[in-house]
């Protein structure tokens, strides 16, 4: 449950990041411990944590001790408990936003962490909270997804949805229990939790998750267990959720924000000269539900770099810019990037080019070089195949491409195995690393989404050699292009037009 | 075995650091696989694993094993080759080396 594995030549040790928020000062203290244990860079997971991939055993406990200081931990970062819970990385400041997950991220953070009947489950436990009715969490992939929102009588509710969940058996979550009171919300949980302890099953790790003990079960059968389980916990222990969550909301820091005059026509005098700015701004800048202010986003994805990697440097300059401009606060994306949630409109142009001088100013958010990797071969003791050269290859081939048209439909995630780290079966474009014969072989995967409208991509056809990876995806965005009808995103394009022009591209 | 995997040698991981190491011929562990002793196939391999084992028992190094080789000690399969030698993500990519005197990603 401590989040120390032995991977491929060197351990690697997780830290949570507990819903991807985080301070300056514990950004500098990953910075410092990078420096400190490792080799001076740190890798940012898709469930908003960070890894270190070279930090010796006999310094573990240190390193420990130096992320306690920042009162940061790697308690239940692997194991088969429950993991760091993960929310939309605009919780809190997104203009969509209907009720702020975070009270809710914090509520479950105490709840789940120790607990004492939850610490040996069948397998590992993911929960994903969304407060938008754009789904930003992934939330229909996760084992328990919650959607809260306003109920007709004002009330936040939550949406709970159940059995999502990716690696050799992809699903996505059915909705379990609809307009659950946020009180009620716990012991609900408790109940799934209870009902998933004791009939998930343990005599093959494959067939543990509760996405299977759902389908074995029935949806029926097991909401009616759940039900059952539910009328035997003594609501009294958590009659003082209510007040909790008050004082939780209540602690959350408030900024201090102020109006920022004349905003619009600094940041257009900038975009007007500068074609970059105007490009980062375009892809990293996002609604803030503050007027002047903005969300800001940090990609850690240069093309041909390594994603989701920053340096000590990068990550003590992102610090600093954020203790500048941020109200020392930031945050980490699923997708492996870095955000700055409260950037004053004003200051975009500032914040943009002190990242340039970091190599953190790519404008490349949500575009197809903006790719998920897991660490794949070159670290990791389960991959098949290597996904890190595979992902830098393809975000070198199609970065200039991605400035000329517009190709914010299409989303490519890179695995390298079946695990599904990188969440290929989600992405547009799915590209999954495995071994065949002794050699790396890739198998392409289109119509995934993660959003609200998830669905789970499908194998196009025979895989491919690591070197023709990116020749693939080019072709595959080709056809794209020519055939898509306004407005439609990769997904929904192979959705209407089906496997057949991208197949004849690819293996033509 | 693959046809031109002549030999083999024994590799594990360093239970302290965690990296790659190998079983040399003095019955020692190096993290240079050019000390790696060179099992030929004749030999007995698994009187050299059990041998390797022991480092296990004495609490020096994890899951030792045999992993096939050439007569160069060359390693044919890519994970044991990267296991071995580091992860192969391209050098030239990276954008840490300007910013960092730490970065060595690739040794």
């Amino acid at each position: 449950m401590n989040g120390l594995y032995l991977q491929l030549h060197a351990y690697m040790l997780r830290v949570a990041i507990p819903y991807g928020v985080m301070s300056s000062g514990q950004m500098t203290a990953l910075a410092n411990i990078a420096d400190k244990y490792d080799r001076g860079y740190g890798h940012f997971t898709t469930r908003q944590n960070i890894q270190y991939n070279w930090p010796k055993l006999i310094e573990t406990p240190d390193i420990l001790d130096d992320l306690a200081k920042v009162q940061m931990h790697a308690i239940q970062t692997s194991g088969n408990c429950i993991r760091n819970i993960t929310t939309d990385p605009f919780a809190g400041v997104a203009a969509d936003e209907e009720v702020d997950p975070r009270p809710l991220c914090e509520l479950l953070r105490q709840w789940s962490t120790l607990h004492p009947e939850f610490a040996y489950l069948p397998r590992k436990f993911k929960f994903a909270i969304t407060g938008s009715a754009v789904d930003r969490a992934a939330i229909k992939v996760h084992d328990i997804g919650l959607h809260l929102r306003v109920a007709a009588d004002g009330s936040p509710v939550a949406d709970v949805w159940v059995g999502g969940g990716q690696g050799r058996t992809p699903k996505i979550a059915q909705l379990f229990k609809a307009g659950l009171s946020v009180a009620e919300l716990l012991p609900y949980l408790e109940a799934i939790m209870r009902v998933y302890n004791r009939y998930g099953r343990r005599d093959n790790k494959y067939k543990a998750r509760i996405k299977i003990l759902l389908a074995e079960t029935g949806l029926e059968a097991l909401q009616e267990q759940v039900e059952q389980e539910r009328k035997l916990i003594d609501s009294k222990s958590f009659e003082q959720i209510d007040a909790e969550l008050a004082r939780i909301t209540d602690s959350i820091i408030k900024p201090d924000y102020i109006a920022a005059a004349d905003a619009g026509q600094v940041i257009a005098d900038a975009v007007s000269t500068d074609a970059a700015f105007a490009e980062w701004k375009r892809q990293n800048v996002v609604a803030h539900k503050h007027e002047g202010y903005a969300i800001a986003m940090i990609s850690l994805k240069p093309a041909g770099g390594i994603p989701g990697d920053a340096t000590s440097a990068q990550m003590r300059a992102v610090a600093d810019i954020a203790e500048q401009y941020s109200f020392a606060e930031l945050r980490v994306t699923h997708r492996q990037n870095l955000v700055l949630p409260h950037v004053k409109e004003s200051d975009l142009y500032s914040v943009w080019q002190a990242l340039s001088q970091v190599e953190l100013a790519e404008g490349n958010i949500d575009l197809p070089s903006d790719i998920i990797a897991c660490p794949g071969l070159d670290y990791c003791a389960l991959a098949t195949a290597r996904s890190i050269p595979i992902a830098q290859a393809v975000s070198k081939k199609i970065r200039h491409t991605e400035t000329t048209t517009d190709l914010s439909g299409v989303s490519v995630n890179i695995s390298g195995c079946i695990n599904a780290c990188a969440h290929h079966h989600v992405a547009s474009i799915g590209v999954l690393g495995l071994n065949k014969g002794g050699v790396e072989n890739y198998q392409l995967t289109l119509g995934g989404r993660n959003d609200q409208n998830a669905s789970i991509g499908e194998r196009l056809g025979p895989g491919v050699s690591g070197e023709d990876v990116p020749e693939a995806i080019e072709k595959i965005i080709t056809i794209y292009t020519d055939v898509r009808e306004a407005g439609e995103s990769l997904s929904d394009t192979y959705d209407r037009v089906g496997k057949e022009p991208f197949k004849d591209a690819v293996y033509a | 075995m693959p046809a031109d995997a002549t030999h083999s040698i024994v590799i594990a991981n360093d239970l302290q650091t965690g990296r790659s190491v190998f079983f040399t011929s003095e019955s020692s562990w190096s993290e240079a696989v050019e000390q790696a002793e060179l099992i030929e196939a004749g030999d007995d391999a698994e009187t050299r694993l059990q041998a390797a084992l022991e480092g296990e028992k004495s609490n020096l190094v994890i899951d030792p094993y045999l992993v096939s080789v050439d007569a160069d000690r060359q390693i044919r399969d890519t994970r044991e080759h990267i296991r071995t030698t580091g992860p192969t993500i391209f050098v030239d990519a990276m954008v840490a080396d300007s910013l960092t005197s730490k970065s060595s990603r690739c040794d």
